[in-house]
C-alpha cells in the first residue's frame, strides 16, 4: 500500500495536533484500526498519550518508514548492513532519554501498539537491567525491597543455577 | 457472529477479538475477518491485549456500545474458562466504561480508618483523588451509636455516618443545610429537652429544615420516622435521646428500612452527592450487633470498643451516651495482645465470632493504586478491619505502595509496650498492624499467616514532632525503609498532621510507583525478562516480590548461560520458573561440559517441552568449531534419547568476528561437511545460511548441501560459487522443500529453472533473486507450483503479462513481489486475483492504483 500520501490528524491528551502521513500513523496498530473504522478524514483522539510522548513515537515511526523504504530501494546486498547500522545508530540517539520519558514511551508504545517501538524499549529496559545486582536494580528503578531476609535467602537458593 | 447463544471463544480467539474490537464493525461490513485472525495469531498473543482494549475505550460511544454488544458475551464466556484471560477480563467493563479515561490520572486509594481521626484529612484528600474507598469498623459502642445499638441492635453506624457527612457535597445552601441537620446533636445534659427537640425534628417543624426543599425533606424525614417508629414499637427498652445524633438516627432508620447498611449508605451517597469514585464501606456486612473485644498480654479481656480506648473515669459517669474522647481514662492494665469480635446472637451467650469481610473491600484492594492505614485508635479503629479473614491475603497480593500513617501522640491503647517499659514505639505499632493482619494471636492456628511487616507496609508517614519514638534501626530490620516526615501542628489534643502536607505526602508516595519502570504492564515486563540472560534474570527476580511472582508465572522461555559451570541446579531452576516451556541453552565455545549440562532431571521439569541448543555467543571457541559442533550434536542426541518427550533442536553458528553481530556469522565449509556426515536417523530439516554477503561456501560444500534431501527450508545466497543450470537443476532433489530462498540465479536459463523447480510441489514460499535470463518459457514452471502462498522474484526483466497472469491466479497465492521489469502492465494482474499483499518495484507500467485495487 505504499505511495499513499494522505495526511491524518492525531491529537494528544493535552490537545496538541499532529499531522502525519497515514503510512507513518499506521505503524501504530491502534491508530490503524481506528482509521479503518472512522476514515482518514476524522482526527484521531489519543486520550492516553501526552503530546511530548506522541511526538517521540511519531519520530520513531517516521524513521522506521524511512528505513523500510530505503531497504526496498537497495540494489546491492552490502547496503543492507549499512542501512541497519545507520538505523541502529539512530535508535541509540533516540533512546538517550531519562527514565521517566522511557516509561511514558513504553506506555505509549503499548497503548498505540507499535510493535517495533515496544521491542526497542523492552530491549532498552533489559539493557538497563543487565549487569546490575538486585540492589542496583532497585535503586535504579526506585523499587522497594519487600522481601524478608528469609524470603530473600530462599530466592537466592533458587538462583544458584545462575550464580555459581 | 450471531448473537443467539454465542459459542464461547477460545482464549486465543478472545485475545484476537480483543485486538480486533476496533475493526470488528468493519468486519460486519464484509471484510475478511478470517484472514485477519490468522495474521494476528502469528504475533505474540500477550501483546495484543491491553493496547487495543484501550483503543476501544477511546472510540466513540456509539461504536463502543455496538462493539460490546457484538462480542462481549463470547469474550466473557472465554474469560471464565481461561486462566490467562485473567489479564484482561477484569478490565473489560472498566476499560469500556465512560469514566475510564478520567480515571487514568488519579490514583485509587483504599483507606482503613476509624470515625474521627481521619475525618480532617478526608476533605483535603479530594484535592488529590475522589477515588477513595473508606473502610470503617462497625463495632463502635460509644456515644449516640451505643444507645441505638442497645435498643435496636444491628451494626454501629456512628463512624459511617461521620465519614459520609464529611464526604458529602457541601456546595449550595440546601446541601449545607442537610449537612447541618444530620450533623446536629440533641441536648447532652437534659433528657427531656432532647426528646422535645427530636419530636420537633421528626415532625418536620424544626428550624433546621427551613432551608431544605420539600422533596428532600420528605426523603430524609421518612427514614427518621421509620427510626422513631422502631423505637416506639420497642416494648422493653426505653430510648434515651440524650446527645443523640440526627445523622445516626437517619442511618439507623434507613438501615432498618432496607435491612442493609450498604443500601442505606448507597442512598445517602447518591442523595448527598458523594463523588462518584468515593465509597464508604463498612468492614463487615452484617445486620447483627457485634462487639469488639481485646485480649491483653496478662490474659485478661476487655469488652467493648470504648472500654478499650476511652473507659469512663469513674463508675458514676458510666452512662454510655456520654463519652469524653479527650479524657485519657485509667491506664490500661497490660499491652493489648489481640482484637477480636464478640456476638451474643444465636444462643444468647456472648462468644467469639469471625465475621466475614465485606467483599467490596477486597475488590477495592485488588484495584487500588495505594493502600493507606489511617491514623487514629490503632487497636479499635484500624485493627478491627484488618483482623478479618481475607484482608491480609488481598493486601499481600498487591505490590502497590502501602502507607501507614503514624499517630502524633500516644493514646491509652498504645501506652504500654510489650517489649519493655513505656509506651509503644513506631516499630511496635507496625508490628501490631502486621500481627492483626497475620492473625498471629488469633484463636485458630490454621488461620494464621506468616508475612513480614514489609508485605503490608512499605512506607511509614510520621508527623514531625511526634511524641512517639521512631526506632529506625528496628524498623529497617523489619523491611520498613521508607519513613517520610510530614509537617504537623501542635494542638491541645496532641500533634496532628497538617492536612495539606499529609495529602501531598500521600500523593508523592502513591504516585511515585506510577511513573516508575517497575510498574510497567506485566506483559512488557515479561517481554523484558525474555531478553535477559540467566544472571540478570536471577538478579531481577531478587528485586521484589512482584517481579519474582511475575517471572515464575509467565516466563516461558529461559536463557541460562551455562559456560564453565558444573552440572546446573535444574531442580532449583524449575522451582523458581515453573512455567518454563523452552530452555534456550547458549553454550560457549568449549564443548567439554556439553553432555553434562544436559542431564535434565527425568521428572520435575514442569512445563518444559523444548530445548534449544545453540552457540550464539560471540567471539567464542578455543576448541575447533567442528569438534564443538560434534560434541553439541551428540549431546542433543543423548538428551533426546533420555527425554523423548522433549523437542530438542540445535542451532549452530560459527563466528569469525569477535565484535560483529550475528549478521556476520560464517557458515563454514566444515560445518556443512559435518552436517552431511550425521547419522542417518538425524534429519536436517532447515538450512538457513544467515546473511548473504558473507557466505563463503565452496563448490564442494554446495554439492554436499544437495545431499541433505530432508530439507524443508533452505536459504542460500552464494557469491563465490557460480550457479549455472547444472547446479540449479540439483534443487529438484529437495522434494520435501516448503520454503526456498535462492540468490544468485544470474546464470540460470529457462531450461535450468524448469528442471530445478518442477518437482518441488510442496513449496509454499519461494524467493528467487536475479532472473536475468528467464523468460516466460521458464517462468511458467512457477505457475505449476500449486501450493505457493508467497512469491518474490527480484530482478526479472523478461517476464511478461502472460506469465504474470498465470502466476497471480495461483489458488493459494496471497503475497506477490516483483521488481525491475519494464514489460508487465496492469493487464497482467487480473482484478479477481486473491492477493493480500502485492508490490511491484521498478515496474513502471503497473500503476499503483491498480495494485491497490487488487490487493
Amino acid at each position: 500500500m505504499a505511495g499513499k500520501a494522505v495526511e491524518v490528524k492525531l491529537y494528544s491528551c493535552d490537545g496538541e495536533d499532529f499531522r502525519v502521513p497515514s503510512t507513518v500513523a499506521s505503524r501504530s496498530e491502534t491508530v490503524k484500526n481506528m482509521l479503518e473504522d472512522t476514515g482518514e478524514e476524522d482526527a484521531v483522539p489519543l486520550p492516553n498519550v501526552h503530546g511530548r510522548t506522541l511526538s517521540l513515537v511519531l519520530d520513531f515511526c517516521k524513521r522506521l518508514v524511512q528505513y523500510e523504504k530505503d531497504l526496498q530501494d537497495i540494489t546491492e546486498d552490502f547496503q543492507h548492513g549499512q542501512l541497519d547500522d545507520e538505523f541502529n545508530a539512530w535508535k541509540q540517539d533516540f533512546l538517550d532519554i531519562d527514565q521517566a520519558v522511557l516509561y511514558e514511551l513504553i506506555m505509549a508504545a503499548n497503548f498505540l501498539n507499535v510493535a517495533e517501538l515496544l521491542d526497542l524499549c523492552c530491549k532498552e529496559v533489559a539493557r538497563l537491567i543487565k549487569g546490575k545486582s538486585p540492589e542496583e536494580i532497585r535503586a535504579y528503578f526506585h523499587i522497594k525491597n519487600d522481601f524478608t531476609p528469609q524470603e530473600e535467602e530462599e530466592v537466592r537458593r533458587e538462583n544458584q543455577w545462575a550464580f555459581e | 457472529m450471531s448473537q443467539a447463544q454465542p459459542a464461547p471463544f477460545s482464549f486465543r480467539q478472545a485475545a484476537i477479538v480483543a485486538a480486533l474490537l476496533p475493526v470488528a464493525l468493519s468486519t460486519v461490513r464484509g471484510k475478511h475477518l478470517g484472514e485477519r485472525w490468522t495474521r494476528h495469531q502469528q504475533r505474540r498473543p500477550l501483546r495484543v491485549l491491553s493496547g487495543p482494549f484501550q483503543a476501544v475505550g477511546a472510540a466513540s460511544r456509539v461504536l463502543r456500545r455496538r462493539l460490546v454488544r457484538l462480542v462481549e458475551p463470547r469474550l466473557k464466556a472465554a474469560c471464565q474458562r481461561q486462566k490467562d484471560a485473567a489479564h484482561f477480563a477484569p478490565h473489560l467493563p472498566e476499560i469500556l466504561s465512560e469514566e475510564h479515561m478520567q480515571r487514568v490520572e488519579t490514583p485509587a486509594l483504599v483507606v482503613f480508618s476509624g470515625g474521627t481521626a481521619f475525618n480532617s484529612i478526608a476533605g483535603q484528600l479530594r484535592q488529590l483523588t475522589t477515588r477513595v474507598a473508606h473502610v470503617l469498623p462497625v463495632s463502635d459502642d460509644g456515644g449516640s451509636t451505643a444507645e441505638i445499638v442497645r435498643v435496636l441492635g444491628g451494626p454501629a453506624v456512628g463512624d459511617i455516618r461521620s465519614r459520609c457527612l464529611r464526604l458529602a457535597d457541601d456546595t449550595g445552601d440546601e446541601a449545607k443545610a442537610v449537612k447541618e441537620l444530620l450533623g446536629h446533636r440533641l441536648s447532652s445534659t437534659n433528657s427531656q429537652e432532647a426528646k422535645v427537640e427530636w419530636s420537633n425534628i421528626v415532625e418536620g417543624e424544626h428550624k433546621l429544615w427551613s432551608r431544605v426543599s420539600d422533596p428532600y425533606k420528605h426523603t430524609i424525614r421518612a427514614f427518621l420516622v421509620n427510626f422513631h417508629t422502631h423505637v416506639l414499637l420497642h416494648t422493653t427498652e426505653s430510648f434515651s435521646y440524650r446527645n443523640g445524633s440526627i445523622g445516626n438516627f437517619f442511618f439507623a432508620g434507613a438501615r432498618l428500612f432496607f435491612r442493609s447498611l450498604e443500601a442505606a449508605i448507597f442512598l445517602f451517597s447518591r442523595v448527598a452527592r458523594i463523588p462518584e469514585g468515593s465509597q464508604v464501606l463498612p468492614a463487615i456486612c452484617t445486620e447483627e450487633r457485634i462487639t469488639l473485644g481485646a485480649e491483653l498480654l496478662d490474659g485478661s479481656f476487655i469488652r467493648g470498643q470504648h472500654s478499650i480506648s476511652h473507659p469512663p473515669q469513674s463508675a458514676e459517669s458510666a452512662s454510655p451516651s456520654h463519652v469524653d474522647k479527650q479524657a485519657p481514662g485509667p491506664p490500661i492494665a497490660a499491652p493489648i495482645r489481640r482484637i477480636f469480635y464478640l456476638s451474643s446472637e444465636g444462643n444468647g451467650r456472648e462468644h467469639e465470632v469471625f465475621p466475614r469481610i465485606n467483599h467490596q473491600v477486597l475488590r477495592e484492594i485488588a484495584e487500588a493504586d495505594a493502600i493507606v492505614y489511617g491514623m487514629g485508635s490503632l487497636y479499635t479503629s484500624i485493627c478491627p478491619s484488618l483482623v478479618l479473614p481475607g484482608v491480609a491475603e488481598a493486601i499481600a497480593e498487591r505490590s502497590v505502595p502501602k502507607l501507614f500513617l503514624l499517630n502524633g501522640s500516644i493514646d491509652r491503647e498504645t501506652s504500654r509496650r510489650a517489649a519493655g517499659p513505656g509506651p509503644m514505639h513506631a516499630s511496635d505499632m507496625v508490628q501490631a498492624v502486621c500481627h492483626a493482619l497475620n492473625r498471629t494471636c488469633g484463636k485458630h492456628a490454621d488461620m494464621r499467616l506468616d508475612h513480614a511487616p514489609s508485605t503490608y507496609i512499605t512506607d511509614l508517614l510520621v508527623p514531625t514532632d511526634s511524641s512517639i519514638v521512631i526506632d529506625h534501626d528496628v524498623l529497617s530490620g523489619m523491611g520498613i525503609r521508607h519513613i517520610v516526615e510530614v509537617a504537623s501542628t501542635q494542638t491541645a489534643s496532641g500533634c496532628l498532621y497538617d492536612p495539606a502536607a499529609l495529602v501531598e505526602a500521600i500523593k508523592t508516595v502513591a504516585m511515585s510507583a506510577n511513573s516508575s519502570l517497575a510498574e510497567l504492564p506485566e506483559h512488557v515486563l515479561v517481554e523484558v525478562a525474555g531478553l535477559l540472560a540467566a544472571p540478570d534474570l536471577a538478579a531481577a527476580r531478587l528485586v521484589c516480590k512482584g517481579w519474582r511472582r511475575l517471572f515464575a508465572e509467565f516466563c516461558t522461555s529461559l536463557r541460562p548461560i551455562l559456560a564453565g559451570q558444573d552440572s546446573p541446579h535444574w531442580e532449583q531452576l524449575f522451582e523458581g520458573f515453573p512455567s518454563v516451556s523452552t530452555l534456550d541453552l547458549r553454550l560457549e565455545g568449549s564443548g567439554k561440559a556439553a553432555s553434562e549440562l544436559l542431564q535434565l532431571p527425568a521428572g520435575s521439569t514442569g512445563q518444559l517441552s523444548q530445548v534449544l541448543l545453540s552457540n550464539l555467543q560471540q567471539g567464542t571457541s578455543e576448541a575447533a568449531p567442528e569438534a564443538f559442533l560434534e560434541e553439541l550434536l551428540l549431546t542433543a542426541l543423548e538428551a533426546q534419547e533420555s527425554r523423548p518427550d522433549l523437542s530438542i533442536s540445535l542451532e549452530y553458528f560459527h563466528s569469525e568476528s569477535t565484535s560483529g553481530s550475528l549478521r556476520r556469522c560464517m557458515f563454514t565449509n566444515a560445518a556443512v561437511q559435518f552436517l552431511v556426515s550425521l547419522p542417518s536417523n538425524v534429519e536436517v530439516t532447515s538450512l538457513v545460511v544467515p546473511q548473504p554477503y558473507s557466505c563463503r561456501l565452496n563448490p564442494h560444500s554446495l554439492q554436499q548441501i544437495f545431499q541433505l534431501t530432508d530439507l524443508r527450508q533452505l536459504r542460500l545466497v552464494l557469491h563465490d560459487v557460480k550457479i549455472t543450470d547444472r547446479e540449479f537443476k540439483q534443487l529438484s532433489g529437495f522434494t520435501r522443500l516448503e520454503s526456498l530462498w535462492f540468490g544468485s540465479c544470474k546464470l540460470v536459463s529457462d531450461v535450468g529453472l524448469k528442471a530445478g523447480l518442477s518437482d518441488l510441489k510442496q513449496l509454499t514460499q519461494l524467493t528467487l533473486v536475479d532472473l536475468s535470463r528467464i523468460s516466460d518459457a521458464g517462468s511458467e514452471v512457477i505457475g505449476s507450483l500449486q501450493h505457493l502462498e508467497s512469491l518474490t522474484l527480484m530482478k526479472c526483466p523478461f517476464i511478461t503479462d502472460a506469465s504474470l497472469n498465470i502466476i497471480s491466479q495461483l489458488p493459494h497465492l496471497t503475497a506477490l513481489q516483483l521488481s525491475n521489469n519494464d514489460l508487465i502492465t496492469d493487464k497482467g494482474l487480473p482484478l479477481e486475483s486473491k492477493l493480500k499483499e502485492a508490490s511491484f518495484r521498478a515496474c513502471p507500467l503497473i500503476t499503483q492504483a491498480h495494485v491497490m485495487a487488487v490487493s
